[in-house]
């Protein structure tokens, strides 16, 4: 999830799914922020 | 026994013939139903024979399983059941940054997210199914149980022992770049779609036996899917097809 985004863009996308709240968002926001504690849906399964 | 994939890279139509196809996800995705493995057949009620000298993959020693009795089970079309061995190749958009490795991962979306769509290209020519599956914990790489109806020709295809696809969808949504800091900065940034899916490839097995649909589907349905439509939840499924596919190939991404 935005894996090709830098991290300060991840985290304004976990943070704008956040407060958007709308279908999937905010499970897609733990995803999005899953990648920075290691329990992600992350690349290369080494969150990279 | 099972054998190791061919390494990564390698074409998948370089594999057929042998026992297990490609994978460049550089997961190992083996065929899950328990190649000549006698106890299991036993256990199923399956006769195992060498494989006529007319199948592709006799070459390999491998077993063909046949479903010798199936006219007691009441079935109003008895079917035999063959594991193929080639590997057709599926293609899938998969940037490096966005592949998926993690079996465990892959498997939890598959169980989040059971509502499947079944494709494969058969005589029928290019047909989709949408069905709920269950993803059950056998072999290495896991088994997918699903059942279509009878009346649904799609199986019949199915029954031929053609690859079949199956795509799981999993979170999805749309991205506005003003949610990037970067956007400030730069301004070089564009919208974009977030999506998680998995795409799990393999040969389908009919299974003809309505106590195994009982036993095997619609009982694991009943349970832990409140979602599911109640129809589902009916412990047997006349006028039903049902199905294994081992997972010879599995690719995930999500962006």
């Amino acid at each position: 999830m935005s894996q090709n985004r830098e991290a300060k863009d991840r985290e304004g996308v976990a943070r704008g799914l956040l407060a958007r709240g709308a279908g999937d968002d905010l499970q897609m926001a733990d995803l999005v922020a899953g990648k920075f504690t290691g329990q992600d849906w992350g690349p290369n399964g080494d969150n990279s | 026994m099972r054998r190791r994939l061919s390494k990564e890279g390698e074409h998948p139509s370089a594999t057929r013939g042998t026992p297990h196809g490609q994978l460049d996800t550089g997961l190992e995705f083996l065929p899950l139903a328990p190649h000549g493995d006698e106890g299991g057949a036993r256990d199923a009620g399956l006769r195992r024979s060498p494989c006529s000298a007319a199948a592709p993959w006799a070459a390999t020693g491998r077993w063909c399983q046949v479903r010798p009795d199936c006219r007691k089970l009441g079935t109003e079309q008895c079917a035999p059941i063959r594991l193929s061995s080639s590997v057709a190749a599926t293609g899938m958009y998969q940037p490096e940054h966005f592949r998926q490795r993690d079996l465990k991962q892959m498997h939890a979306l598959i169980r989040a997210h059971p509502f499947a769509i079944l494709v494969s290209a058969g005589s029928e020519g290019l047909y989709a199914t949408h069905l709920p599956t269950v993803l059950k914990d056998d072999g290495r790489y896991g088994l997918i149980e699903c059942h279509l109806a009878r009346a649904n020709p799609h199986w019949k295809g199915l029954a031929a022992g053609i690859d079949a696809l199956m795509i799981f969808q999993g979170t999805e949504g749309y991205i506005t770049p003003t949610w990037y800091p970067s956007k400030a900065e730069h301004g070089r940034v564009v919208p974009t779609w977030n999506y998680s899916v998995v795409h799990a490839h393999g040969h389908p097995e009919v299974m003809e036996d309505k106590h195994w649909l009982s036993r095997n589907t619609a009982e694991r349905h009943r349970g832990p899917s409140p979602t599911l439509p109640r129809a589902l939840s009916r412990p047997c499924c006349a006028g039903s097809s049902a199905f294994d596919s081992s997972s010879n190939e599995s690719r995930a991404s999500g962006k």
